[in-house]
């Protein structure tokens, strides 16, 4: 069995008859070994870091060890790169609330890996640490930084959150001070000015069910209550978008058949099946959307499809 | 060339697409339908739990609270692994097993259990929920758990439970006249009564209710249906409370016959499903540890009793769309009527052969039993409809929804009828070898009459065409500033809608009503125009 430090130790002492029972309780398939392991290479060293009494801080990290390695945070033999990861930052953390803290970093860490990458989720922690002491709520500080990494369904929440923080946070988090949050140009970083181009393709999303996509036949696109969805008569996924990233989330408030009786394909733009958009005053000749054959755009965002392909196209326009 | 609109997809063709059909209806996007937006704690929830510092726990909303408490109970605390509450937001899988083909459905929706969920729904509603079952399978459990979750002790529910037994009196039921106050009461007015403590409590437990002696039964049917105690002309006025009651079966029997009127007052009836065996490692884990759910209670999930009253006030805001409620009124239409039960239209009801105590098959040309009318002794009173509307709400609320749902209705309906609905056993429509397990299977019954009743309101398109609910929107926008000319013109409008009626033949229940309804309006301008014509 691995060997804690000295702190680590007293209060698994002080707490070994709660802990034993929650291991048991939660612990199930949990190979005790490896949990030793877990509690002295990740735990340990960030129990070590922290001044004042750690009992909540260590029970929380307990139970992070039960829950976490059934979802893989938590490595059998050697640290994952979460637990490097939290290890080296969570100590930079303001620990007034350790549950609630580690819990939701935790879980916003495995929806960021899950949604874009390892690596991002790792960066966003550490980018989240830098700032932890500075910002007055750590959680929607954690919301911001998750929307510039990629998480383009955050986006409205992340504005809202940056409208209360001042100026000079705002600055520290995004790279201005005042953001414009003008949604036609979403696809324009935050410090740009200059007026934007014509429409282009920005990315696409989606593919086909068999190579990992959602959609087993090609998809169609619609506009419901300010929202983007694109279905393909079996399931639904809302597009979000902007210059920060593009994402398909699943969409459980839209049923195939609502999108049918009241989707909508939008007003103020247009594609011919050639792959032409017009959009507003502005249109262009785009090769990669020849076959085109919906459209449909949401505050700056378009969304078109092909007859005959399992993707949807991002559509935007950009700084010129 | 410009395209203005895609060629409509169709949707995928699976064995459940009148429940897709049916959810069209209540659609509603210009009612303002908020879609929800991405929150912060859509990011930090998640597999790993949830956040619930006490601060963070007073923000959480009510609905959100009542599934949190949910799923603590059938993750934590009763083992009770079934999904007997099924919905479907993708076509699910489906087998069919063994020789009689039973079919099982993998619900691709959250799906609920209802020894667990209709219990919840009943406390937040405060209603009165029976549980049935053989000794030992949680009832008292569970009951104890909403009782805690309602803000008492383990202690003081313990100490509110009435337990049933053959040598219960109404003084144990509700309490005693001091002797002091009784040997120097001059009046009945001076008389003080040491009244039990559970009468005011906002969670109620009897257990065993059908081992109470029929005239103790009468004292705790005026506490459930009149919320007020009396002993010695002396009052105590209960606070609005969740009733929950256990029985042993639900045949009513038991020690005593549960009175009819008792046996009405209960709102749903829930039975307690088997015990699973494959998880006697989850009760071998409880005798190790020496713990029981009752102890385990986490802090997060007791409501206050401001907040129940809140929740059961937001519940009541749920809306019903109109589109639904005319499925709800068909539905229950097609249950009263009984034609040849009497001469008088009004009267031609199954209520009216039951008060006078002339049995169904006194009547040669009775239903044959293959309508749905056919399959009940009886329809639904005013109560019972009731009933079904504030727990259908409560379902949506509990599902998060802006509105009831189709689906929420058709899950419901079988636990608040379960015992409200009489089944006309002797009807050939159960002699079918098919529909032989409906005799027992009470909710798969009711659920089916309900499909039934479904198909039969679209075939009849009344969704699109109903002139019976047109007439009665033009009538409820009002009378004043109407003019003779235009009340005869309705008046002709009411008499063809019945001349229509004539000419289709047979009278069906929901017929029935519809031209009692149209009768009514009829009444209604016919005393208005009596009126323009009186004042000249």
């Amino acid at each position: 069995m691995s060997r804690v430090g000295e702190r680590l130790g007293a209060v698994l002492a002080d707490r070994r008859k709660q802990l034993n029972m929650r291991f048991r309780r939660e612990g199930r398939g949990v190979d005790h070994d490896a949990f030793s392991g877990y509690l002295a290479r990740t735990v340990d060293p960030i129990v070590e870091q922290v001044e004042g009494d750690v009992t909540a801080l260590v029970e929380v990290l307990f139970d992070l060890g039960l829950a976490g390695g059934r979802r893989g945070l938590i490595g059998q033999t050697e640290a994952t790169p979460f637990e490097v990861a939290l290890s080296t930052q969570l100590p930079r953390f303001p620990l007034e609330t350790p549950r609630r803290l580690v819990i939701s970093l935790g879980n916003a860490y495995d929806r960021l890996r899950n949604a874009l990458s390892e690596a991002t989720a790792t960066h966003w922690l550490t980018a989240l640490a830098d700032v932890a002491t500075v910002v007055p709520n750590v959680l929607e500080a954690g919301l911001i930084l998750a929307w510039t990494h990629g998480l383009a369904e955050a986006r409205e929440a992340a504005l809202a959150s940056l409208e209360r923080l001042t100026p000079a946070l705002r600055q520290r988090l995004v790279g201005v001070e005042q953001v414009d949050a003008d949604p036609g140009r979403r696809f324009a970083p935050l410090d740009a000015e200059n007026a934007l181009g014509p429409p282009t393709v920005i990315t696409r999303l989606g593919g086909f069910l068999g190579f990992g996509g959602p959609f087993a036949s090609p998809p169609e696109v619609r506009a419901l209550d300010g929202h983007l969805y694109a279905t393909d008569g079996e399931v639904v996924r809302e597009i979000f978008a902007d210059v920060y990233g593009a994402r398909l989330c699943r969409a459980p408030s839209a049923t195939v058949l609502e999108l049918l009786d009241h989707g909508v394909m939008s007003e103020g733009v247009r594609v011919t099946r050639y792959g032409t958009v017009k959009w507003g005053k502005q249109s262009a000749k785009l090769a990669a959307l020849d076959g085109a054959n919906t459209i449909a755009a949401v505050d700056g965002l378009a969304a078109v499809t092909l007859k005959r392909s399992h993707y949807v196209f991002i559509v935007g326009r950009v700084p010129a | 060339m410009t395209r203005q609109g895609a060629a409509p997809l169709k949707p995928a063709d699976t064995p459940m697409s009148r429940f897709t059909k049916v959810s069209e209806a209540p659609t509603n996007p210009r009612a303002g339908t908020k879609r929800r937006r991405f929150d912060v704690a859509d990011l930090y929830s998640g597999p790993l739990g949830d956040v619930s510092e006490s601060t963070e726990a007073a923000a959480i909303p009510l609905d959100e609270k009542l599934r949190q408490a949910y799923f603590w109970i059938v993750n934590k605390a009763i083992i009770s692994p079934f999904y007997d509450i099924e919905y479907l937001e993708d076509p699910p899988p489906t087998f069919s097993l063994g020789e009689r083909k039973v079919k099982v459905t993998l619900p691709s929706s959250q799906s609920y259990s209802s020894y667990v969920l209709m219990p919840l729904l009943n406390l937040a509603v405060r209603r009165r929920c029976l549980l049935v079952g053989g000794p030992g399978r949680g009832k008292t459990v569970i009951a104890t758990l909403l009782g805690i979750m309602s803000g008492y002790s383990l202690k003081e529910i313990k100490k509110g439970i009435q337990h049933g037994q053959p040598q219960m009196t109404i003084a144990d039921l509700l309490g005693n006249p001091l002797p002091s106050s009784m040997v120097n009461a001059k009046s009945m007015d001076d008389i003080v009564i040491a009244w039990r403590k559970w009468l005011g409590m906002r969670v109620k437990i009897i257990d065993e209710y059908n081992r109470i002696p029929t005239r103790t039964q009468s004292a705790l049917l005026t506490v459930m249906a009149d919320n007020y105690a009396e002993v010695y002309d002396q009052i105590f006025e209960c606070p609005d409370a969740a009733w929950f009651l256990t029985a042993n079966d639900d045949a009513g029997g038991g020690t005593y016959q549960v009175i009819e009127a008792l046996r009405d007052r209960i709102d749903i009836v829930v039975k307690a499903l088997h015990f699973n065996t494959r998880f006697i490692s989850e009760l071998l884990q409880r005798i190790e540890e020496g713990v029981s759910p009752e102890d385990m209670v986490p802090p997060e999930i007791v409501f206050t009793e401001p907040e129940l009253a809140r929740m059961e006030k937001e519940i009541r805001q749920v809306p019903i769309s109109d589109s639904l409620r005319r499925r709800i009124e068909f539905f229950a239409s097609e249950l009263e009527f009984f034609e040849p039960g009497a001469r008088q239209l009004e009267y031609m009801t199954k209520d009216t052969i039951k008060v006078a105590g002339v049995p169904f098959e006194a009547f040669s040309d009775a239903d044959d039993g293959t309508s749905i009318g056919g399959q009940t002794r009886n329809g639904l009173s005013v109560r019972a409809l009731m009933t079904c509307l504030v727990f259908a709400k409560a379902l949506a609320y509990f599902r998060g929804n802006p509105e009831v749902t189709f689906d929420d209705v058709r899950q419901i309906l079988p636990f608040v009828l379960h015992d409200k609905l009489v089944q006309n056993r002797d009807a050939s429509f159960f002699n079918s070898p098919d529909n032989e397990a409906l005799r027992s299977d009470l909710v798969s019954w009711i659920r089916h009459i309900f499909d039934r009743s479904n198909q039969e309101f679209d075939r009849l398109g009344r969704e699109q065409g109903d002139q019976v609910a047109t007439l009665l929107t033009q009538f409820e926008a009002g009378l004043e500033g109407l003019e003779e000319r235009e009340v005869e013109k309705r008046l002709g409008t009411i008499e063809r809608a019945l001349r229509a009626i004539e000419k289709g033949g047979k009278l069906y229940g929901h017929l029935f009503d519809d031209v009692l309804t149209l009768k009514y309006l009829h009444q209604r301008y016919t005393n208005y125009r009596a009126w323009l014509r009186c004042r000249g």
